[in-house]
């Protein structure tokens, strides 16, 4: 076992314990699992103090660099042991603070996989790792901020950390990856020993990427509002992630990058204004909550802020005393945090304002708190004040920055003595919730919850005064030259300071009604409101975004059509010059054709004027026709023949639909046919002019810039008679050539047929009437009845003999479905239905397009082809040839016959239809 | 005689686009035939040559026949549009219905 | 060389539909029709990949007709690996759809239409031939409008004629590129076009051919300005098929703009790229912005897709390899992840009593229903491209590619836009799943079955964890597509 199952351990533990194990075993099992993983990597620091780093790497996906790598040196030991040595804290407290059995479970799943995540972060071998980790970090902290997600506020806190940390993440992320790409590695232990960056183009970009992701993380102003916002965890999390652990990550990264990159000036002067600011600015809001966790969590901003100024420090000589004041800091404050918890739990309050002389009911409380409050206020022989010295000595260098870290540490001094004072010694407050008839609403808290926090205060104390065998070794394979570290330095400048702060801070706790106002400043903070601020832009600029989706069809049309012009014309014909123009002009079938389409035109232009529908209707028919007139004479006689059939049950459906919608509805639409404004009506005049043009020059660009090639049809012109025995060369391109075409077009119409049906009979409404007859005489009963058996007779003979013509079964299928078309109208719905029950149309839909599919994939048995022509050398009367080809034809009849039924089926009457 | 057919494939176009742009859905689904009635057009106008008897293997020895591979390609386009025309039309028999009317604009429920 | 198996993607899911067709009367009996035919496809298409990992470009010529002269079906690496994220997905709506309490899939026509979608999506993914790809398009749409048409969402109807309306005019435009290259190269066949032009020969309509099939596949892909349909089409969709469509189906366009610019029209490419990175910037806003302020649930991921189209087309922008597996991974992620999103909102929807997905409607009806929220989390930071989702992977190998085409300014706009998907999916999550519901919501005891979008999320879990295949075979595929000669010669031979 290696040092990678250091970090999944806690994972696997919070996924496998069962979650409702008795309290008290529940929490010193997980308490001892976190102490032994702390025992487990104390065992390292003599490999690393005599080996150097342990590295492990599994390559996860190579071709992104992305590998999973593990790093153990004294600064990941460091971290590693605080986030486990506090995680024993925290997780014999979480025990005891938890009543409800369910609550309790599941955040111990989630504090553990946070310690996971937690440890792999600081334990990353790679870049990429690192970031999955940090992000895993971000996730957990959401769920754990939002644990008791009814509330408004912890939802809200929760959404707005994510996006602070997630936001910097990003940034962070596109930093890596171009300290990976400069570097030319993404494995730490290659980065730190890499010299590719000192004057790479990518290391300013990429430092204030990086920087932006330490910042938000850790809570650096101006990106410092979510952590108090964060408050609304339950505490044991506040305590862990939102100081001891998560919220360090940022420093870790700063301190692991510090020798790549702490040497520009970038760096520094970053670091240091904002470390400065955020720990002056902090100091001063912590002050002036009435909110205690609120206070801790501007405290904590503070000594981040003192943290991060010190890695500004070029040489590193802020090294030292940024260690020791990340393990101080996170001692006394996960201690205070988990005081905190303890009072909320008791009182049901946590507000300054509320509370008071707790030391009679919490006396052991009290303790921790004077312990913890002194070491934050840097009180010795506590180790809050070893931190202090180091940082004070460190500072000593920079005059201006040593003012404001003295201000800094004269208000925390205040703010611990507030502390201590008013939560526990100060007169209980009027009207206060714990002053009532002295105990009964207090909560009795258990009494192993004291253990955690006692145990994180007397470790602050010892190492307090044995700074010199607990700490230095801890910290010295971080520290490349000597150092010196002791409780008590000498009479210097550092100490010196300390002692003028000592005063302040207790001037500060005396004039306290002057700063502690009643406001709750993390509310109103300004950072959150630039936030919202922020956000309702966002949403705004939203709005706005939605609102173009107005739902009117025309101006998408218009929209998209625009678009599509503006393309064509600023990118797609720019390129386009005149070919050479030829015009060729042969004869009488030319003028013909041209007459033809000068009607097409007409009618066209006449079916826009119509404002009448059916007339409208029957101009497009007449469009159609004469477009079919031009391919009769062009002279493409298949082509032709199917546009005049569709032709003529396109213009029968529609003019069947107008029959199915009631006048005034289409009298409404018709009366707004031409808008109301002129303005409307010159768009649509320009977009159409517009896309006619473009069009054009598209259609005279095709047409005279021929190939200077042979296309693929000469091929098919020679081959048809030869390969297939086909005169016709369309049929045989149509049935074979391009056969898999035609059975996914025949797809098309069976299953528009299928949807026209479907929709109609789906959306039928109560007063669809059947088609009655209107034509009923003897005369035309006998017609129809002739009729349809005729045109089944004549499909018949088509595809029989045909063979050589092309869409036979489509032709076939459109007549055969006309011939029903003729019962409907003459018998109407009801005698249709009962004298043709044989047709099924949606068994001859299914039937045909199988048979389609099956006798392509026929051919396959015998080791041809899918979809090749064979012919079948069966003895059959004379002319007759059974082929694929009728086979597949036969198919193409019944799905066609079968549609075009099917939809008059269901204009007929889609009330009555079966399964439905 | 091409020329003429990329002109009248582009007059047909700006016909349909406008008929395509009126508020009355049937005028609108009458633009969409149109449309693709002048896409056929347009195809038999980029055959690779055009002859004046149709394309049968017994004629091609005698002379030109028209390119039957654009031929062919109509055939489908044409079978394709046919469907997509009958599934408009239904839907928009079904919309009338219930906006009771066939006012385009109408029809705007879906927005935001 | 003939490789059956191509066949089978296309074929079996339309055979499968007519026979289904044939037991109209017998809903369930269909069902399993269905759920063979799209396993069948499945494996089938998983065969094809390893076919072409190992043998590069599978081709299978259609009755022997050799291409340029017959259609051949031709998927090469990128259309095999499209090709197995789409029936991934159809095969999960298929699972889906036995789980389903709509109205709507209990229609005889449900299964029938869908496999009939279902066959005209793989055959746009396989052919190797532009009119056969707009035919099967066209099957596409028409199915997907009817079973839109036919949702029990009754704004399904107003839906589809939009769609077949703004698609049609896609389908318009791609017929006119169409004539255009028949027209000026004679051919019909990719491989055969792309011969041609590398040969030098360059007509002079090849940029304007290039930027009108540009345009049909923008609108397929519903990509700013030809976006309007998706939203309403997509949510007015039955569930199993908004989670087709929103996920593969509108790739089909991505897919096209990947051949047309690294086989097609290689040199007009720079600026076909220059016009994809510019609306695809556009798009990822436009789409995370409308997500982020959009009234519906599902409407919020009809948008999201707006968005994550518009990450790929700035990979494809791009265009550095880098950047090409960046698309192509965040492609095939995406879908999934948009998938299981969908069918799992669906699901919540199924058990509201008015079936809506309205976010008024909706808020806290996923209080008590801890699994759905879990899954529903995961898929959103999947989508927000957290770690180690796959979503993750995505995002990676995407901003690596930027940086390797040195494109700041657009790497800072994606990522600054993944903020704003991480808010809408992390917020509305807590709205479904975190905030009290009201007292008179009153759910039903069940709704859809979740085993579908369990299977996809489980799917995306993997494929963040085990990333190492999808960009082994993205990489591979990339490498392929950068050589055009591989796909021609093994196309058309020699």
């Amino acid at each position: 076992m290696g040092i990678e199952m250091l970090s999944v351990t806690p994972a696997l533990v919070g996924l496998i314990v069962p979650r409702k194990l008795p309290r008290a075993l529940q929490a010193w099992l997980l308490a001892g699992l976190a102490g032994g993983l702390f025992v487990w990597l104390l065992t390292y620091l003599p490999i690393i103090q005599s080996q150097g780093p342990v590295e492990i790497n599994c390559a996860w996906v190579p071709e992104l660099g992305l590998t999973l790598s593990l790093y153990l040196d004294g600064l990941s030991l460091l971290f590693a042991l605080i986030i486990t040595g506090v995680g024993a804290a925290i997780f014999l407290y979480t025990g005891y603070y938890f009543d409800d059995v369910q609550e309790r479970g599941r955040f111990y799943t989630l504090i553990l996989t946070f310690m996971s995540a937690m440890l792999a972060l600081v334990l990353a071998g790679n870049i990429l790792t690192l970031f999955i980790a940090w992000e895993l970090t971000s996730i957990l902290s959401f769920l754990l901020i939002s644990f008791h997600s009814e509330k408004e506020a912890a939802r809200t806190g929760a959404l707005q950390a994510l996006i602070i940390t997630g936001g910097g993440g990003l940034a962070l992320f596109v930093g890596l990856l171009l300290l990976g790409s400069a570097a030319g590695s993404t494995q730490i232990s290659a980065i730190l020993t890499s010299d590719a960056l000192h004057d790479h183009p990518y290391t300013i970009p990429l430092t204030i990427l990086i920087l932006i992701g330490c910042f938000s993380k850790s809570a650096q102003f101006p990106l410092h509002f979510w952590l108090p916002g964060a408050m609304s965890a339950p505490t044991p999390a506040s305590g862990y992630l939102h100081s001891a652990t998560m919220v360090k990550a940022g420093i870790y990264l700063l301190a692991r990058l510090y020798p790549v990159l702490g040497e520009t000036a970038l760096w520094q002067n970053a670091l240091l204004v904002v470390g400065l600011i955020t720990m002056g600015l902090g100091a001063l809001y912590a002050l002036r909550q009435t909110d205690l966790k609120a206070a801790l969590a501007y405290s904590t901003i503070s000594q981040l802020g003192a943290l991060t100024a010190l890695f500004a420090l070029p040489e590193g000589e802020g090294i030292k005393a940024a260690l020791v004041g990340v393990i101080a800091h996170s001692l006394y404050k996960a201690a205070l945090f988990l005081t905190v918890g303890a009072v909320e739990h008791h009182t049901g309050t946590r507000s300054l304002l509320a509370l008071g002389g707790l030391r009679r009911t919490m006396p052991g409380w009290a303790l921790i708190t004077i312990l913890a409050g002194l070491s934050m206020a840097g009180v010795p022989p506590l180790l809050g004040f070893v931190a202090k010295e180091a940082l004070l000595e460190a500072m000593l260098s920079a005059p201006l920055a040593l003012v404001i870290v003295v201000a800094s540490a004269v208000m925390t001094i205040g703010m611990a003595l507030i502390l201590i004072w008013k939560v526990f010694f100060g007169a209980v407050p009027e009207n206060s919730p714990i002053h009532a008839d002295a105990h009964p609403h207090l909560h009795t808290l258990p009494s192993a919850l004291i253990l955690g926090p006692a145990a994180l205060v007397v470790i602050s104390l010892l190492s307090g005064v044995l700074v010199e065998p607990i700490i230095a070794p801890v910290i010295a394979p971080m520290l490349e030259h000597e150092f010196h570290l002791a409780l008590f330095s000498g009479f210097n400048f550092a100490f010196f300071l300390s002692l003028i702060a000592l005063p302040g801070g207790i001037m500060l706790f005396i004039t306290r009604p002057i700063w502690i106002r009643d406001v709750v400043l993390d509310r109103t903070s300004q950072g959150a409101a630039a936030y919202r601020r922020v956000i309702g832009v966002v949403e705004g600029v939203g709005d706005l975004v939605l609102r173009s989706q107005g739902g009117k069809i025309r101006y998408y049309l218009i929209v998209i059509l625009g678009a599509m012009t503006l393309l064509m014309g600023t990118a797609g014909l720019t390129h386009i010059s005149g070919g050479t123009f030829h015009f060729e002009f042969n004869g009488s079938a030319d003028i013909l054709k041209t007459m033809f389409l000068v009607v097409a035109l007409i009618a066209m232009f006449a079916s826009i004027l119509y404002k009448r529908h059916l007339l409208a209707a029957l101009a497009l028919g007449v469009a159609g026709y004469s477009i079919g007139g031009v391919f009769l004479l062009e002279p493409a006689p298949d082509v032709a023949l199917v546009q005049f059939l569709v032709e003529t049950i396109g213009t029968v459906l529609l003019i069947v639909m107008l029959s199915k919608i009631n006048a005034p509805a289409r009298e409404t639409a018709i009366s707004r046919l031409w808008g109301t404004s002129k303005a409307g009506l010159i768009r649509d005049i320009v977009i159409s002019a517009a896309v006619g043009i473009g069009v054009t020059l598209f259609a005279l660009a095709a047409v005279l810039n021929r190939p200077t090639h042979p296309t693929i049809t000469e091929w098919h012109i020679a081959n048809a008679l030869p390969e297939l025995e086909f005169p016709d060369i369309v049929g045989a391109i149509v049935t074979d050539f391009r056969g898999m075409d035609t059975i996914i077009e025949i797809s098309v119409f069976g299953m528009a047929a299928l949807g026209v049906f479907t929709l109609l009979a789906w959306n039928s409404a109560e007063n669809d009437t059947p088609l009655i007859s209107r034509l009923s005489t003897p005369l035309t009963r006998t017609v129809a009845r002739i009729v349809l058996p005729f045109a089944l007779l004549l499909a018949l003979a088509q595809l029989l003999y045909g063979g050589d013509g092309p869409g036979d079964g489509f032709t076939a299928g459109v007549t055969s479905g006309l011939g029903v078309a003729l019962w409907y109208i003459v018998f109407g719905y009801h005698e249709t239905r009962q004298r043709l029950a044989w047709l099924r149309p949606r068994r001859l839909i299914g039937a045909g397009i199988l048979l389609v599919v099956v006798n392509a994939a026929l051919p396959m048995l015998f080791g041809q082809p899918f979809l090749a022509h064979t012919n079948f050398d069966i003895p059959l009367p004379a002319h007759l040839h059974l082929s694929s080809t009728f086979i597949y034809e036969t198919g193409i009849f019944l799905t066609v016959f079968g549609s075009t039924s099917m939809v008059l089926e269901a204009i007929a009457h889609p009330r009555e239809i079966e399964a439905l | 005689m091409n020329v003429i057919f990329a002109i009248a494939t582009g007059l047909m176009f700006a016909l349909g686009v406008f008929q395509l742009l009126r508020r009355d859905l049937i005028k609108t689904a009458m633009g969409f035939y149109i449309l693709f009635t002048a896409i056929n057009l347009l195809f038999i106008a980029v055959g690779g040559f055009n002859g004046i008897f149709p394309a049968y293997s017994q004629n091609v020895e005698r002379g030109a026949i028209s390119d039957p591979l654009v031929q062919a390609l109509l055939l489908t386009a044409i079978v394709i549009s046919f469907g997509s025309y009958a599934i408009l039309l239904g839907l928009i028999a079904i919309s009338a219905r219930r906006y009771n009317t066939t006012d385009s604009d109408t029809m705007d429920q879906l927005k935001g | 060389m003939q490789n059956p198996l191509v066949l089978m993607p296309v074929f079996v899911p339309l055979g499968s539909a007519a026979l289904a067709v044939l037991f109209s009367e017998r809903v369930r009996i269909q069902r399993w029709i269905g759920l063979a035919a799209v396993l069948i496809a499945w494996l089938a298409s998983l065969g094809v990949l390893y076919a072409n990992w190992v043998d590069g470009v599978q081709t299978y010529v259609i009755g022997g007709w050799q291409p340029p002269f017959g259609i051949v079906l031709a998927p090469d690496l990128l259309s095999a690996m499209l090709e197995v994220m789409a029936t991934t997905v159809v095969l999960a709506g298929m699972i889906y759809i036995f789980g389903c309490k709509d109205k709507c899939v209990q229609l005889p026509a449900f299964v029938p239409l869908y496999l009939s979608m279902a066959t005209g999506l793989h055959g746009a993914f396989y052919t190797g031939d532009i009119f056969t790809l707009f035919v099967f398009q066209e099957l596409m749409v028409i199915s997907s409008v009817v079973l839109v048409g036919i949702s029990d969402n009754r704004l399904g109807v107003e839906a589809a004629i939009k769609y077949l309306l703004i698609s049609s005019m896609g389908s318009l435009f791609l017929l006119v590129g169409i004539a255009a290259i028949y027209a000026t190269f004679g051919t019909l066949t990719l491989a055969d076009i792309a011969r041609l032009l590398e040969g030098g020969d360059r007509p002079l309509l090849a940029q304007a051919a290039a930027v009108m099939l540009m345009c049909a596949f923008l609108v397929k892909s519903a990509v700013f300005p030809f976006h309007f349909w998706q939203p309403d089409f997509h949510t007015a969709a039955p569930t199993p098929v908004h989670a087709v469509l929103s996920s593969v189906v509108v790739k089909v366009g991505v897919y096209g703009l990947l051949r047309l610019t690294l086989l097609l029209f290689t040199v007009e490419a720079p600026l076909v790229r220059t016009l994809l990175i510019i609306l695809g910037v556009i798009g990822v806003y436009f789409g995370s912005l409308a997500a982020l302020r959009t009234y519906d649930a599902k409407r919020m991921l009809a948008y999201s897709t707006f968005g994550q189209i518009g990450f790929i087309l700035i990979g494809i922008g791009w265009g550095t390899p880098l950047a090409l597996i960046g698309a192509l991974v965040y492609t095939i992620n995406h879908a999934f992840i948009k998938s299981s999103l969908l069918m799992i909102t669906g699901a919540i929807a199924s058990r509201m009593p008015n079936k809506s997905a309205r976010l008024t409607d909706i808020a806290g009806a996923g209080k008590t229903l801890t699994r759905i929220g879990a899954l529903y989390f995961l898929g959103g930071l999947a989508l927000a491209g957290v770690p180690p989702l796959n979503g993750f992977i995505s995002k990676l190998s995407l901003v690596r590619g930027g940086i390797q085409a040195e494109s700041w300014i657009v790497i800072g706009l994606a990522v600054a836009a993944g903020v704003i998907t991480l808010m809408y999916m992390m917020r509305t999550w807590q709205h479904i799943f975190q905030k009290q519901p009201s007292p008179d919501l009153h759910l039903k005891p069940y709704g859809d079955s979740l085993v579908a979008p369990a299977l996809l999320i489980g799917l995306c879990v993997m494929l963040g964890l085990y990333a190492v295949p999808l960009v082994t075979l993205a990489t591979e595929a990339v490498s392929r597509l950068g050589n055009p000669d591989l796909y021609i010669r093994g196309v058309l031979g020699g």
